[in-house]
């Protein structure tokens, strides 16, 4: 428990107030040596080694062993330190701790940032003294990760110290109010000179002088407000009809001090019914039943307590928010709880509170459904808040809560970001370049891939973004969303600079229809990156079989052999022919005889068609190959009868 | 001790208590080692080195505790619990120490004073004996067993010595009350800067509300009395704000006695003092008309629950603390028996903080006179009212734990004794309600100089008891007199 010394300050302001359980160390009053004083780099590394304890603390579970090695360290180093100087005092500045008025080195710029936690929530200067046990240093590290880790809200660090009794360590901090001289200001802030309740002159101060007293502290005992008192029957407790009960606590006050069975006896002839009623209680039974919880009540009320443990901040925000919706009349007012949601959804939002953030917006929704016929204009400012909540200007929020809370579920995600109309859709697919965590990413690009298809438009301005990584995924969101108006965009990002865009719209043009397909397979074989010209011909390959044939005569015919990379030839070739089966041969066999100086630039891709014969399954592919065994162009000869040996000796198998 | 002990441990010879500040948190570790030395050689038996080592802590934190002096006294006065003269309310969580209280209490055990000589046979010796020590023996008679033992340096109060005089002197009581007023002041102080700042349309100070509530548990945990005796001051030029720090008074008192935490207690203070903040969106002639409310009066005042809850929304950041008070202030006017208003379209079940407040506010407007019932009303009538004709009104349980916290007779209760005298109610007795200690301010010969402290609860107060409650106003007694300053003591 803290203690606060109440120090009257004149004139006001701020002041260092003590508070806790600080003990002042007398050297030779307790069991520890005093006179030493550590070092600056000893109490320099002191505070790093509280750093990195908090910073453990904070990232790994309690049993984790880098957690309980930096607490056991720092302890031990500040126990230590504790035996040698008996007492140490950190002050705290908004940037750094400091020793001695000097301020001392952070681990490293990226540290908890320590002190400026403490110096926010007002705490201004840590003792720790020789009382002080490694179960303190412990309860004093779990609170210090509740406060970073925002486990319960946001409680800063002097709330969370108050009421924690650590033996052997106290704080001080600011008061932003001073404890008031109330001696000399209270009676003018709110007492009137002249209290009406009372003769002129009774509101002295300290003094004790009897001439400055009212005239009812002179002892005169004529003195006819005094004499009042004594005839005064305004607290008299005046009879009532409201049954017996009441009728026997009443008595218990006027009684207090008689247990007589008589007087009780003479009470109940008040009841008023004539009748010689049962004995009321005993006034002291009475008081007691009244005054004291039995162990019924009393577990009743620890029961209460308990309940009262499971307050859902959150809920109740979106309960009360809902109250105040539904007693509104006037627009004026409808404004201002607007206001009042739109906190309440920041601050659920904050949290990571996806859920109760859906709530909220439901909640909005059928309020606005009901303002439907009758209020238009309500209906109109409740749209406009939850049109705000998820504009391009809040987005900030949405993007903190996902990246601080990387806990949020997928389903959770989409649930929320469903509530939302196709205006939001603009702002959402900016979430795309936003998103750390590879779940919340997914979640949103299914989101925005089963969004509405009118609004492609809306979801396709990624594709012209900066960010590659944006590009990615609204190429992938409009590939996915499998509509022709997504075509363009597609396109337009398989021109981008950066090949993981192109990638993944080769990647995901599959499931498009088959003139689309041709448009990508047809820029996809050219492009310089290898990886994309090979995942465009196993586009291609995807394709049915006409469509595939239809395809790879494209490429073969319409491109042309030689203006395809050398590589890609090749699988070209072998596509036709898988595709086309005995339609491919003729201008397999052509390719692959293909001889003297007019065709010349075919002639490098004679053993690339060869090749492709023999993958064709066709009996015709076999003939084809047979009678190229017999060429006289030796080249030939020979590479037909190595391709033909090769798939008699497959056909054996 | 002796003086090569004296040099090693720096206490000095006269064995004098120092003037250094009582640490209440030293305290209570004493008292549970103390306390717990009973219950740990029920379990290990005298010998083993838990109880010695038990022992050697005592002596420690004996040393840390008596600052210098090698006699400490530990007393149980009406359940609370004083190492010398300090209040240790912090002791009193501990269930150890309220087990060891019960025990005591049934041996008529008031206390015990015990010199400083650190060795184990004194303590082991004291504790055998009352762990084998039935029921009908006295203080007395276990003294003398301990004097057979040939135990020194330990002496047995029994409860008739410890509970002469008010347990707090003279000088403690005056300090307690200086700082129960500052902390008050500073509470009214603070409420109504941030409602100033909200109605100018800026975020209200959280920070500084947190701390004076902070400041005001505080205070209940240690001494209780000298805060609630400032409620009864009723006549402010401005009633609001004090209305919301006496409101916030009696809800931490049902808290406390409830035994929340300090986070909950942080939350409910906060929900308190802030639970009619939206009274002052209403026109002041209305919250402050002197005659009855008209029908238009009552529906402008019904508004303000929810204009209550929209400010705290609107003007805070959003957090524990404030949703809590915005539920309170929207719930403050509903029934247990979901009457009242504002009308929500779904029933639901009050929020814990909201039937506090609302026993607190429902107390403190009907003594007060000032709002509803354009009376004021003597305590306990408003008790016997909210008790047994407005049961339906609020949770039963929870007025009778606002009954245990505040007594049948408050402190700062102007009363009429039954031998003519006037006194103020300083505080009550936990276990003797009806029977407070008073601070007796004057009798037919008219007021007096100096105030004289009366036990109702001791036994030469036999013969009197109250006779009635006297209204301050209607007496023509300046009751802040004689609460915002401190009368010299007989």
């Amino acid at each position: 428990m803290q203690t606060n010394e109440n120090q009257p300050t004149p004139g006001g302001g701020l002041v260092r107030t003590p508070v806790s359980n600080r003990t002042e160390f007398t050297p030779g009053a307790g069991e520890s040596p005093a006179s030493f004083v550590l070092e600056t780099p000893v109490v320099e590394r002191l505070t790093q080694d509280l750093d990195k304890a908090v910073k453990a603390i904070c990232l790994y579970p309690p049993a984790n062993p880098i957690c309980a090695s930096a607490t056991e360290r720092f302890a031990e180093q500040l126990l230590g330190a504790l035996i040698l100087c008996g007492k140490l005092t950190l002050g705290v500045a908004p940037d750094a701790f400091t020793y001695q008025d000097k301020p001392l080195k952070a681990v490293n710029a990226e540290g908890t940032q320590l002190p400026g936690l403490c110096y926010a929530s007002g705490i201004t200067e840590f003792c720790f003294d020789s009382h002080l046990t490694s179960e303190g240093i412990g309860v004093l590290l779990g609170i210090l990760r509740k406060v970073i880790t925002r486990a319960e809200g946001d409680m800063d660090l002097s709330e969370a110290l108050w009421g924690e009794t650590i033996p052997g360590f106290s704080y001080v901090k600011l008061v932003d109010l001073p404890f008031t001289d109330y001696e000399a200001e209270i009676r003018s802030q709110y007492f009137s000179q002249q209290n009406p309740g009372a003769r002129p002159g009774s509101l002295p101060g300290n003094e004790r002088d009897p001439d400055a007293n009212p005239g009812y502290l002179s002892g005169d005992e004529s003195a006819p407000a005094f004499a009042q008192i004594f005839v005064d029957e305004s607290f008299t407790e005046v009879e009532d009809p409201n049954g017996p009960c009441a009728q026997s606590f009443e008595r218990i006050v006027t009684t207090l001090s008689d247990d007589g069975a008589a007087d009780d006896a003479q009470a109940n002839d008040t009841l008023g019914d004539g009748s010689p009623a049962a004995p009321a209680p005993g006034a002291r039974e009475m008081l007691q039943m009244v005054y004291e919880l039995d162990e019924d009540e009393s577990q009743r009320a620890a029961l209460a307590l308990a309940r009262d443990g499971d307050f859902a901040a959150a809920d109740e925000l979106v309960n009360i928010a809902g109250d105040l919706l539904d007693l509104e009349e006037h627009l004026s007012g409808i404004i201002d709880v607007m206001a009042v949601f739109t906190r309440a959804h920041g601050s659920i939002l904050s949290s990571g509170n996806f859920t109760t953030a859906t709530r909220l917006i439901k909640l909005l929704g059928a309020v606005r459904e009901r303002c439907e016929k009758n209020y238009p204009l309500w209906k109109e400012k409740i749209s406009e808040t939850v049109s705000a909540i998820c504009s391009r200007e809040r987005l900030r929020s949405i993007i903190d809560a996902l990246n601080n809370n990387p806990n949020v579920s997928a389903a959770d995600l989409t649930t929320y970001l469903a509530e939302f109309d196709w205006k939001a859709l603009s702002a959402i697919s900016e979430l795309l370049g936003e998103l750390e965590h590879r779940d919340h990413r997914s979640a949103l690009c299914e989101f925005l891939a089963g969004a509405d298809k009118q609004h492609v438009d809306l979801i396709s301005k990624g594709i012209y973004d900066k960010r590659w990584y944006v590009v990615r995924n609204t190429a992938m969101i409009l590939a996915n969303n499998n509509d022709k108006r997504a075509h363009k965009h597609l396109l337009k990002a398989l021109e981008h600079e950066d090949h993981r865009v192109r990638l993944e719209v080769v990647k995901s043009a599959a499931s498009h229809d088959a003139d689309f397909v041709r448009q990508v397979a047809f820029i996809g074989v050219r492009d310089e990156n290898e990886e994309l010209q090979n995942m465009s011909l196993e586009l291609a390959l995807q394709q049915s079989g006409q469509n595939a044939f239809e395809l790879f005569s494209a490429l073969v015919n319409e491109i042309g052999l030689d203006r395809l990379p050398p590589n890609v030839t090749e699988k070209a070739l072998l596509g036709y022919s898988l595709s086309g089966k005995d339609k491919a041969i003729p201008y397999l066999v052509k390719l692959a005889g293909s001889w003297g100086v007019f065709s010349r630039t075919l002639q490098k891709f004679r053993r690339a068609a060869i090749r492709a014969l023999n993958s064709n399954p066709s009996d015709g592919a076999t003939a084809a190959l047979k009678k190229l065994c017999g060429s006289w162009n030796n080249d030939i000869r020979q590479a037909a009868r190595e391709a033909f040996s090769e798939r008699m000796s497959k056909s054996d198998q | 001790m002796n003086d090569f002990q004296r040099q090693m441990t720096g206490i000095p010879a006269s064995g004098k208590m120092s003037d250094t500040e009582f640490d209440p948190i030293e305290g209570a570790t004493l008292l549970s080692l103390f306390f717990g030395l009973g219950k740990t050689l029920r379990l290990v038996g005298h010998d083993n080195d838990t109880f010695k080592n038990q022992i050697g802590k005592f002596w420690e934190r004996f040393e840390l505790v008596a600052e210098g002096a090698d006699k400490l006294t530990i007393k149980i006065v009406t359940g609370r619990l004083f190492i010398n003269e300090n209040l240790c309310r912090t002791a009193l969580k501990s269930e150890v120490v309220l087990e060891a209280i019960e025990r005591w209490n049934a041996l008529a055990i008031g206390g015990i004073e015990i010199s400083f000589q650190p060795e184990t046979t004194g303590l082991a010796t004291l504790f055998q004996i009352l762990n084998q020590t039935s029921g009908v023996e006295t203080s007395e008679e276990i003294q003398n067993k301990l004097v057979r033992a040939d135990v020194s340096g330990i002496r047995l109060l029994s409860t008739a010595e410890v509970e002469e005089g008010t347990g707090l002197p003279e000088e403690d009581r005056t300090h307690m009350r200086r700082q129960a007023r500052s902390v008050f002041f500073q509470s009214m102080r603070a409420i109504s800067e941030s409602t100033s700042q909200i109605l100018a349309g800026r975020e209200g100070n959280i920070r500084q509300t947190k701390q004076v509530v902070h400041s005001l548990v505080d205070q209940l945990m240690v001494e209780d009395s000298s805060l609630l005796e400032l409620t009864a001051i009723k006549d402010y030029d401005d009633y609001t704000f004090a209305h919301s720090v006496n409101v916030c008074i009696y809800s931490l008192a049902i808290g406390v006695n409830l035994q929340m935490d300090h986070r909950r207690l942080s939350q409910l203070g906060f929900s308190a003092l802030f639970h009619d903040i939206g009274k002052t969106k209403l026109p002041s002639d209305v919250v402050k008309k002197p005659g009855a409310f008209d029908n238009e009066d009552w529906i402008m005042m019904q508004r303000h629950p929810s204009l209550g809850a929209k400010m705290l929304l609107k003007n805070f950041p959003i957090s524990a603390h404030t949703v809590r008070g915005a539920l309170t202030a929207f719930e403050h006017h509903i029934n247990i028996d979901g009457t009242g208003y504002p009308r929500r379209r779904e029933l639901r079940g009050l929020n814990l903080f909201s039937r506090i407040v609302t026993i607190a506010d429902t107390y403190d407007a009907l003594t007060s006179g000032r709002i509803y019932i354009k009376q004021q009303i003597s305590p306990i009538e408003v008790i016997r009212k909210m008790f047994y004709q407005m049961d339906q009104k609020f949770d039963q349980l929870l007025l009778k734990v606002f009954i245990n916290s505040i007594g049948l007779f408050p402190a700062g209760s102007l009363l009429l004794l039954s031998n003519d005298q006037v006194a103020i109610v300083e505080k009550i007795h936990p276990d003797q309600p009806g029977l407070p200690v008073v601070r007796v301010i004057g009798d037919r010969t008219g007021v007096r100089q100096t105030a004289k402290l009366v036990d109702l609860a001791a036994a030469e107060s036999a013969e009197v008891h109250i006779k009635r409650f006297l209204n301050p106003q209607t007496c023509n007694i300046d009751l802040k007199y004689f609460v915002l300053n401190d009368l010299p003591v007989e």
